[in-house]
C-alpha cells in the first residue's frame, strides 16, 4: 500500500512538471525602451501592399458566420454599449460577423487584461490606452498582434493618431487609434451662476490663479467646487498628470523628464504643492480621500453636489440627465504653469485604441470590425452616440448640444496651434504609475512630505 | 517448564488473534482507501499541481508577459528587498496580534453567557452569527460607510460633543489598519462563539455549580473551568483564524482601502496581487505567494506544537 501511494505521488508530481513544461526556453531579456529612443517623428508604419489586399477587399462578404468579442471598460448603461450595438448591425449585414461587446468594470480592467494575457484567452479585441507605457509596451509583451499586415493604406490615410500606437523602435503597429479625449472640466452652470461666476468666455485655458479664484468663489457661496473620490488613487494621479505638460515644450521633453529626471525637482514640486493646495483649501468634496471612485466620481457631479468634475465622454450623457440639458458646460483643464508651450494648446490628452489580441483566432474578421469602427459611418455613429471625438479625419461634428459644439471648436482651434500634451507619453514604467496611485493620498493628507513622495516615485521607477 | 510452555502457547495464540485482528483492520483500510482514492487522486492532483506550479514559477525569471526565462532566485531577493516589504509584514503581524486575542476573549465571554442562557440568548445567538453568513465584501462595504470620515461613528461622536474621538479611519495611515481589524473582528467573532458554545454544551454543568458554590466569579469560571474544558476547540479556532488572517482577507483590503493610505493596510496577500496585476511581475507574485505559504506553515506548526505541549 505504501508503495502504491508513493508511486501515485510521484506520478502526480511528474505530470505536474510535464504540464508546466520543464525546459523553459532561454530568451534574451528585452531591453526596456528608453525615452531617448523616442523620435520626434514616429517611424513610418509599413503596411501590406495593395496587390495582397485584393483578397481582403472591404466589400468582401465572409461567408462563414463569425463572432468577434470586444472588451472595453464600461457598462451596459454606457453610450458605448449602444454604439457597439449599432456597429454590430453593420458588421452582421456586411460581413456576417457578430460583434459581441462585453463591457468590463474599470476597477478590474487591468486585472482582466493581465489574466487574459497569462492564459492567452479572452476577447479578440481589447481597448488599451495609447502611448509608450500602455499599448506599445503591452504589444511588445505579447498582448497584441502586430497589425502592419492587416491595416490598409486607406485606413492609415483616413485616420489620425498612429504615432500613439506605433512602436518607435521598429514601426510595428500594435493597435488602431480609436478615440481622443483631452483632459477637460465639466462645470455646473446653475451652481456657477449662484456663485456669481462669469463663464461667458468658456471654454478657455485657465491659469492656476484664475482656476483657484473660481474655486474660492464657489466655496464662499457654500458650494463644493470639485468632485473627489480618491480611494484608489486615480484622482490624485489625474490631477498631477493631466496638467503636467504645461511645464514642457513638447511631449518628448515631458517623457524624458518622467523617464530620467529625479522627481524631486521644481516642476513636480510645484505641481504637487498646487494640487495639495486644492485639498488644504477645502475645494475637494469632503471625505473624498477615502471614497470609492467607481461609485462616487460620476454621481457627485451628476447629483449636483459639486460644481466641477473631470470630463469623460462616457459621463456626459448622465451629467446632462442629472443636472438638466443645457446646464453642463465644458472647459479646458487648468494649467499648473504657463512656462511650457504644451500649456498653450491642449493638455492631458487620453487616447484610446482598439487592438487585436495575439490569441485571436479570427484576426482578419477582427480587422473587418475595426475597419467598420474607423470608417466614416462608424465615426459618425461614435460622435452621435458617444458624443466624443473619433479619429476619422473625415468626421465632422454634428452635435446639437451647443456646449459640445463649442468645446470641439475650441479643441480644433487649440490643437491646430501646436503639439498637444499627450498623456500616453508619460509613465515610462508601470511601477511609477502604481506608486503614484498608492502614495498620493498619503501626501495629500499630510502624512508624507513632498521629498518622501518624490523619493518613493524615484525608487518605484528604478524597480525593473 | 510447563509454566513457560503454557505461557508461550498463550502468547502465540494471542499473537494469532492480534494478527487476525490487524489483518481484518488492514483489509478494511484498503477498502476505505479504494473508495476514497478517485476523489483523493483528483484533489491531490489539483492541489499538488497548483503548489508545484507556484513554486516553479517563483523561481523562474518571469517579468510581464514575456516568455519564461531561466531559473533564478532573483524573484525572492526582489520581494525581500521590495521597499515596503517590512512594513507589509508588520501589517500582517498587527492584524494577527490584535484580532485573535480580541476574538477569542470576546467569544469566550459571549459563549459562556449564552451557555448560561441569559435573557434573550436565542436572539443573541442569531445576531452574533449574522455577520458570519454575510460575504466578506458586503461586510467591508458596510464598515466602509460606518467608519468613513463622515460616517455613522464620527457623526454620532460629533453630535454628542465628543469630536475629540472622531477619527479619519481610512484616511489616516495609523488608524486605517485598525478599521480593517474592527471589520474582521465583527465578521469572525460569531463563528468563534458558536464553535465554543457547541463544545461548551458538552461540559458537565455540575462543574459550574461547584464553582458557584466555591464563590468563583465570571473570570475565574472562564479561566479555571471553561478554558480547560474547551481548550482543544480554542486551539483549533486559533489555527484556522491564523490561516484566514494570513490568506483570506484580500476582500476586505480591496474594498475598504486598496492597501492604502500608502501601504499602511497592505498585507502580504495583497502585495501578491499588486505584483501580479499592477506591476505585471508574475515571478515576484509567485515568490510572494510562496513566502506567504511558508510563513503560514511555520506559524501554524509553532502554535500547534506549543499547544500540544500545553495539553500534555
Amino acid at each position: 500500500m505504501k508503495k502504491v501511494l508513493i508511486i501515485l505521488l510521484v506520478f502526480i508530481v511528474i505530470s505536474s512538471f510535464s504540464l508546466i513544461g520543464i525546459g523553459c526556453k532561454k530568451d534574451s531579456t528585452e531591453e526596456a525602451m528608453t525615452v531617448n529612443d523616442i523620435e520626434e517623428e514616429t517611424v513610418e508604419p509599413e503596411v501590406k501592399s495593395e496587390e495582397t489586399k485584393e483578397e481582403t477587399n472591404a466589400e468582401e462578404v465572409i461567408q462563414e458566420p463569425k463572432t468577434i468579442v470586444v472588451w472595453t471598460p464600461g457598462s451596459i448603461e454606457s453610450p458605448q454599449y449602444k454604439y457597439f450595438e449599432a456597429i454590430n448591425k453593420i458588421t452582421q449585414e456586411k460581413y456576417n460577423i457578430t460583434l459581441d461587446f462585453q463591457p468590463q468594470t474599470m476597477d478590474t480592467y487591468f486585472e482582466l487584461l493581465s489574466t487574459s494575457m497569462i492564459s492567452k484567452s479572452g476577447p479578440d479585441i481589447f481597448m488599451q490606452w495609447n502611448g509608450i507605457a500602455s499599448v506599445i509596451q503591452f504589444g511588445r509583451d505579447g498582448l497584441f498582434l502586430p497589425h502592419n499586415d492587416l491595416i490598409s493604406e486607406e485606413l492609415l490615410k483616413n485616420v489620425s493618431g498612429w504615432s500613439g500606437v506605433t512602436d518607435p523602435d521598429d514601426g510595428t503597429i500594435w493597435s488602431v487609434p480609436w478615440d481622443w479625449t483631452p483632459a477637460a472640466l465639466t462645470y455646473n452652470k446653475v451652481l456657477f451662476e449662484e456663485a456669481g461666476i462669469d463663464f461667458s468666455d468658456f471654454p478657455k485655458i485657465m491659469s492656476w490663479d484664475e482656476f483657484t479664484g473660481i474655486c474660492e468663489k464657489l466655496k464662499n457661496a457654500d458650494i463644493v467646487p470639485l468632485a473627489f473620490a480618491n480611494k484608489q488613487g486615480y484622482f490624485g494621479e489625474w490631477w498631477l498628470a493631466s496638467s503636467f505638460g504645461s511645464y514642457f515644450d513638447s511631449n518628448k521633453d515631458m517623457a524624458e523628464y518622467y523617464a530620467n529626471e529625479s522627481m524631486n525637482s521644481y516642476q513636480f514640486k510645484d505641481a504637487c504643492e498646487k494640487f495639495k493646495g486644492l485639498y488644504d483649501s477645502g475645494y475637494f468634496y469632503p471625505g473624498g480621500l477615502t471614497l470609492d471612485f467607481g461609485t462616487e466620481a460620476q454621481s457627485q457631479f451628476a447629483t449636483g453636489k459639486v460644481a466641477m468634475q473631470m470630463y469623460l465622454a462616457d459621463w456626459w450623457v448622465s451629467f446632462n440627465e442629472g443636472i438638466g440639458d443645457g446646464n453642463v458646460g465644458i472647459t479646458a483643464w487648468p494649467n499648473f504653469s504657463d512656462e511650457g508651450k504644451l500649456g498653450s494648446t491642449i493638455n492631458g490628452v487620453y487616447g484610446t485604441t482598439l487592438g487585436i489580441t495575439s490569441w485571436s483566432k479570427e484576426p482578419e474578421a477582427a480587422m473587418k470590425v475595426l475597419e467598420v469602427v474607423l470608417s466614416p459611418e462608424g465615426a459618425k455613429l461614435y460622435g452621435d452616440i458617444v458624443k466624443s471625438v473619433p479619429l476619422n479625419k473625415s468626421w465632422k461634428p454634428e452635435f446639437e448640444d451647443p456646449d459640445l459644439v463649442a468645446w470641439l471648436d475650441f479643441l480644433a482651434l487649440k490643437s491646430s496651434e501646436g503639439e498637444v500634451g499627450d498623456y500616453g507619453w508619460i509613465y515610462a514604467v508601470p511601477e511609477y504609475q502604481g506608486a503614484v496611485w498608492q502614495q498620493n493620498p498619503l501626501y495629500l493628507s499630510g502624512d508624507m512630505t513632498f521629498e518622501e513622495l518624490a523619493e518613493e516615485l524615484n525608487t518605484a521607477r528604478d524597480i525593473k | 517448564m510447563l509454566h513457560i510452555k503454557m505461557c508461550s502457547i498463550i502468547i502465540k495464540n494471542s499473537n494469532k488473534k492480534i494478527g487476525k485482528f490487524m489483518g481484518n483492520r488492514t483489509k478494511e483500510y484498503r477498502q476505505y482507501f479504494l473508495f476514497l482514492s478517485p476523489a483523493m487522486i483528483i484533489l491531490l492532483f489539483i492541489y499538488a499541481n497548483s503548489i508545484v506550479r507556484i513554486v516553479w514559477y517563483s523561481v523562474i525569471k518571469w517579468k510581464s508577459f514575456t516568455p519564461l526565462q531561466e531559473v533564478s532566485y532573483e524573484n525572492f531577493y526582489k520581494v525581500f528587498t521590495y521597499p515596503h516589504f517590512l512594513e507589509i509584514l508588520k501589517n500582517n503581524f498587527i492584524i494577527i496580534i490584535v484580532t485573535i486575542p480580541v476574538v477569542v476573549i470576546f467569544a469566550l465571554f459571549c459563549a459562556q453567557f449564552l451557555y448560561f442562557r441569559v435573557f434573550g440568548y436565542r436572539i443573541y445567538r442569531y445576531l452574533f452569527f449574522l455577520p458570519v453568513i454575510l460575504p466578506n465584501v458586503v461586510a467591508a462595504i458596510i464598515w466602509s460607510f460606518i467608519l468613513h470620515e463622515f460616517g455613522v461613528v464620527n457623526t454620532i461622536f460629533q453630535k454628542i460633543g465628543l469630536e475629540v474621538l472622531t477619527v479619519n479611519w481610512f484616511g489616516n495611515p495609523k488608524w486605517a489598519i485598525y478599521g480593517l481589524i474592527l471589520t474582521i473582528i465583527w465578521k469572525d467573532v460569531g463563528f468563534a462563539i458558536i464553535l465554543f458554545l457547541a463544545k461548551l454544551s458538552m461540559v458537565d454543568p455540575q462543574l459550574y455549580d461547584a464553582a458557584k458554590v466555591d464563590g468563583a466569579n465570571e473570570i475565574q469560571t472562564i479561566k479555571f473551568i471553561t478554558i480547560p474544558q474547551i481548550l482543544s476547540v480554542i486551539v483549533l479556532y486559533i489555527i484556522l483564524e491564523l490561516i484566514g488572517l494570513l490568506n483570506f482577507i484580500f476582500g476586505y483590503v480591496f474594498v475598504m482601502t486598496r492597501g492604502g493610505p500608502g501601504y499602511s493596510t497592505t498585507p502580504l496577500e495583497f502585495l501578491t496581487y499588486l505584483f501580479a496585476f499592477r506591476l505585471h511581475k508574475f515571478g515576484m507574485a509567485n515568490a510572494s505567494a510562496v513566502i506567504l505559504f511558508v510563513i503560514t506553515l511555520i506559524l501554524v506548526l509553532i502554535y500547534f506544537n506549543s499547544s500540544r505541549k500545553k495539553e500534555v
